[in-house]
């Protein structure tokens, strides 16, 4: 079954067609399955019976690493399946084709200032020191790294680097660089750069991301074009560390005159853009770089990105034309989006997101937290969900099933595993058999002004009521939250994740090694996980890799500490005008193929 | 006693309320959970590496200790650097500073603009037509929130008339002053109600008072009856709630900076507490401190003028 990620992924699904489907979703109270139903062609009718399964022959359709994920840009981009679950009829309503960005290429205009809005501003613009996505997003504009993940955020290509070779015992990494790669003042890169750049992102005692690069023993440079880099263990997630933001390469000569400090509010890299001026919560003023190394990209000479937290003035200025669109992670509330895709002046993108939402649990952080350290409670608590109303009623449709740790879609991801039912009778029966068959109380810590926390968690209070759990909701600042995390002082949280780097050994490190974060603040540890975690670090054959991630999720799906929620896209609101937008599934803007057809 | 001498007392008793509430600040902020080290380092840490961190802020120093660094670098004017931003708090808050203080300028002459007219007419033509509609407004915009006043004005003044800009705080300073128009008027449709009501129920009081009668029996003419004599003392209350409302839109002007996207003071403050910053914490509640009782003085000050018996008690 095509899931919506998979066809956003390959423009087949349009917006139209994704409006018509929250459409669906809001009318028909079995309606997820609609989401689900996703499938089709520029010629396709295939009716979605309200089961909502349907096809997928556009599965093989485009392969190609590199599709451009924003719908309405697309060239593959129409089909007309439709759900309309409540009625358990299907429609056909014919999209007119739309041009795509390729098919455009002769009409692409060139120059031109674009402005989009976000909710939240950067903290601080170094790539080895920020810590946010406001921040990390907006780095790949100015910065690249020898290699980047491709746009499915599932394999990587070349970069600065144009080649690499992997020694057999996979310690050695050589990176062959692209020559004629200039910085934006218009200085050739060189090795040094690249020696030194990874050296400060692997040494600093400030960076939270050291940890990416602690393999690379010694990066040396034999000689003007390649650079050696030796690692002191196998590392099987390393090219995917090289390629994340804190990797980037900064030119080391306009450090030296300047200090370091001054990568704070200035940037001096290869990437499309570079950091003309930040004025702090205001905006940041991205300028061309006019030696950047693709040919003809990027297309505009300017971009800025205003910080407007309001989300009702946000909306209204891209309703009354003042910018061109409104961005980011949490931009756009949900339940402004159909409204929004309503309004024929304006294009919403829901971007394939490796943003995966959890309930999580302490099961034994610091000791064992009964009733949730058994197994069988836990287990009733995932069925008593009923995760189709939290989609509607939390996220107003706006996300599909999450099914297990690792995003859906993301390198990795086991799609083998069927999201999680909803069974109350099967919950109560799993309760009975438990050690603590009366439940108990549960206190949830969420973030106080958060809606969508609000609502989900009121929504849960509901759900678990009916087997005994009584959710006890404690609106909280973040920083009592994440005290009282690291304090093992909760039994639930709410939040989301999104992946900083493509390989799932980040997300896994996180949650089920006890070395970073004590397994995420839940205690719950189990060996044969953490043996394959483990072992799949350092495993340089995919296929094996694929075999023991899959097994981890199964595992942690089954028995673990998480309950799935939601996988939510990225939501972009777009003047009509603007093309060529993107959103990486790690989040980064692709401001680089950005252009106004006005 | 004579008028500076007034003055100079009067600052004398702000030393130890500024003392007094940089003591507050500084063992309330460590008194609530959550501390730097969590919100730098965030949940992807362990306990030993968040020691660290707090040794490296030097939490781990007791109390007095921390407050004695603070105290000597305030002499200094060394607020430290923030840990959130990783800048000089300094550099940090005199930008966000100079917005708000902007908004509030402008807010305050709105404020005179709209109250003084508004009052002096709804008490002179007491339950009148205009007293009533004036009444009957104004009680809206009371109550209305500025998160909705605010979207209502850019609606009508930008989108709509395209006269102002929508938000931010723009380049130049007659860009600033552009930019502060809308916010400073959702502020002041807000507070200018109360200063109404006060000021016309001191008119009215003003007008009943035996001294009105008496200027007016020895021939003084209205214009310089109501001038001279009902508004001089009928500002009196009306210049106290206008120092404590200015007073309280130096931090608390949230929301209105959300709505209009001004990179505010009262911001900065709501995110550093949040993150736990207390460098810029604590800088700020102090700058803000010393400029609440620095426009109390002023009120003090403009009393006097009014009402020459405080210098003398």
């Amino acid at each position: 079954m095509a899931t919506i990620d998979e066809l956003l992924l390959k423009n087949s699904l349009s917006r139209r067609d994704f409006a018509r489907r929250a459409l669906g979703l809001a009318l028909a109270a079995p309606a997820v399955s609609a989401l689900l139903a996703a499938c089709g062609g520029d010629d396709d009718d295939d009716d979605d019976d309200d089961s909502g399964e349907s096809t997928s022959a556009e599965s093989a359709q485009e392969p190609t690493a590199t599709v451009v994920i924003s719908a309405d840009m697309s060239g593959a981009a129409t089909q007309t399946a439709e759900a309309e679950a409540g009625a358990g009829e299907a429609t056909e309503v014919p999209d007119e084709p739309t041009p795509t960005t390729a098919a455009a290429d002769g009409e692409i205009k060139e120059g031109g200032s674009a402005s989009f809005i976000r909710d939240s501003d950067a903290d601080l613009y170094d790539p080895v020191l920020n810590d946010s996505n406001s921040t990390i997003w907006l780095v790949f504009s100015m910065y690249q790294s020898l290699v980047r993940s491709d746009r499915t955020a599932t394999g990587i290509e070349p970069a600065i680097a144009e080649s690499w070779d992997i020694s057999d015992d996979g310690l050695v990494y050589t990176f062959h660089l692209r020559p004629g790669v200039k910085f934006a003042d218009g200085s050739e890169l060189s090795t040094e750069d690249v020696i030194w750049s990874l050296e400060r992102a692997r040494d600093s005692e400030e960076s939270p991301w050291s940890f990416t690069l602690a393999n690379a023993a010694d990066i040396t440079a034999p000689d003007d074009s390649t650079i050696e880099i030796t690692l002191s263990a196998g590392d099987a997630a390393f090219l995917a560390a090289v390629s994340m933001f804190n990797s980037s390469i900064i030119s080391k000569a306009y450090v030296e005159e300047n200090g370091e400090d001054i990568l704070k509010d200035h940037s001096m890299g290869t990437g499309p853009f570079y950091l003309k001026e930040w004025a702090v919560s205001e905006y940041t003023l991205l300028a061309r770089n006019e030696y950047y190394w693709e040919e003809g990209l990027p297309h505009l000479d300017e971009v800025k990105v205003i910080t407007v937290p309001d989300s009702n003035s946000a909306i209204l200025q891209l309703q009354g034309g003042e910018v061109d669109g409104v961005i980011g992670q949490i931009s756009i509330p949900y339940n402004r989006v159909a409204e929004l895709q309503s309004d024929p002046d304006i294009n919403v993108i829901l971007a394939t997101a490796s943003y995966n939402y959890f309930a999580r649990v302490n099961t034994a952080f610091p000791e064992p937290n009964p009733p949730f350290d058994d197994l069988k409670v836990r287990q009733a608590m995932a069925y008593a969900i009923d995760y189709d109303q939290l989609i509607e009623t939390v996220q107003f449709g706006i996300a599909e099933r999450s099914t297990t740790i690792i995003p859906n879609g993301a390198l990795y991801h086991n799609p083998n595993i069927p999201p999680h039912e909803f069974d109350l009778d099967k919950a109560k029966e799993l309760m009975a058999e438990s050690e603590h068959p009366d439940g108990g109380d549960a206190e949830v810590l969420i973030s106080a002004g958060n809606p969508q926390q609000e609502a989900l968690a009121i929504a849960l209070q509901a759900m678990w009521k009916e087997i005994g759990i009584n959710l006890i909701i404690s609106p909280l600042d973040n920083a009592v939250i994440r005290d009282r995390t690291n304090a093992g002082d909760y039994d639930v949280r709410l939040g989301g994740w999104t992946n900083d780097m493509i390989d799932p050994d980040q997300i896994l490190g996180y949650f089920t090694l006890p070395d970073a974060s004590d397994y995420a603040k839940t205690g719950y540890s189990n060996p044969r996980v953490e043996e394959l975690v483990r072992a799949a670090k350092t495993e340089l054959d995919p296929e094996k890799r694929q075999e023991m991630y899959y097994e981890v999720q199964e595992i942690y799906r089954e028995e673990g500490p998480l309950f799935y929620l939601f996988s939510i896209p990225y939501i972009d609101a777009l003047q009509n005008y603007v093309k060529g937008f993107w959103q990486h599934p790690l989040g980064p803007y692709g401001f680089v193929d950005t252009w106004l057809d006005k | 006693m004579t008028r500076s001498r007034y003055i100079i007392r009067r600052l004398i008793q702000m030393i130890p309320v500024v003392i007094g509430i940089t003591v507050i600040i500084f063992v309330m902020l460590r008194a609530i959970p959550g501390d730097p080290a969590d919100s730098m380092l965030g949940e992807k840490s362990t306990n030993e590496q968040r020691a660290l961190m707090r040794k490296k802020l030097g939490l781990d120093e007791p109390i007095y200790v921390q407050y004695s660094y603070f105290v000597r670098d305030l002499f200094t004017f060394d607020l430290g650097d923030s840990l959130k931003y990783r800048q000089p708090v300094n550099d940090i808050i005199w930008d966000r500073l100079k917005v708000s203080l902007t908004v509030v300028g402008v807010t305050a002459f709105f404020l005179i603009v709209i109250t003084v007219p508004l009052g002096i007419l709804a008490a002179l033509k007491k339950n009148s037509i205009i007293d009533n509609a004036v009444r009957a407004v104004l009680t809206v915009t009371m109550v209305m929130p500025t998160f909705y006043s605010g979207i209502l004005l850019i609606i009508i003044f930008s989108i709509k008339l395209d006269l102002l800009p929508v938000s931010g705080y723009g380049d130049s300073p007659l860009d600033h002053l552009k930019h502060v128009i809308l916010p400073s008027l959702t502020l002041a449709l807000v507070t200018a109600p109360y200063l109404i009501r006060i000021l016309r129920a001191s008119i009215l009081d003003a007008l009943n008072s035996d001294y009105v009668t008496t200027a007016r029996s020895k021939g003084l003419e209205e214009r310089r009856v109501i001038s001279l004599h009902v508004l001089r003392n009928a500002l009196i209350p009306t210049v106290t709630l206008f120092g404590i409302t200015i007073g309280g839109l130096m931090g608390g002007t949230v929301i209105t900076e959300k709505v209009f996207a001004l990179p505010g003071a009262g911001a900065l403050l709501i995110e550093s507490v949040q993150f736990r910053d207390y460098p810029t914490v604590q800088a700020a509640t102090f700058i803000f401190a010393i400029m609440v009782i620095t426009i109390n003085l002023i009120v003090d000050i403009v009393y006097s003028f009014l009402d020459p018996r405080v210098v003398l008690s």
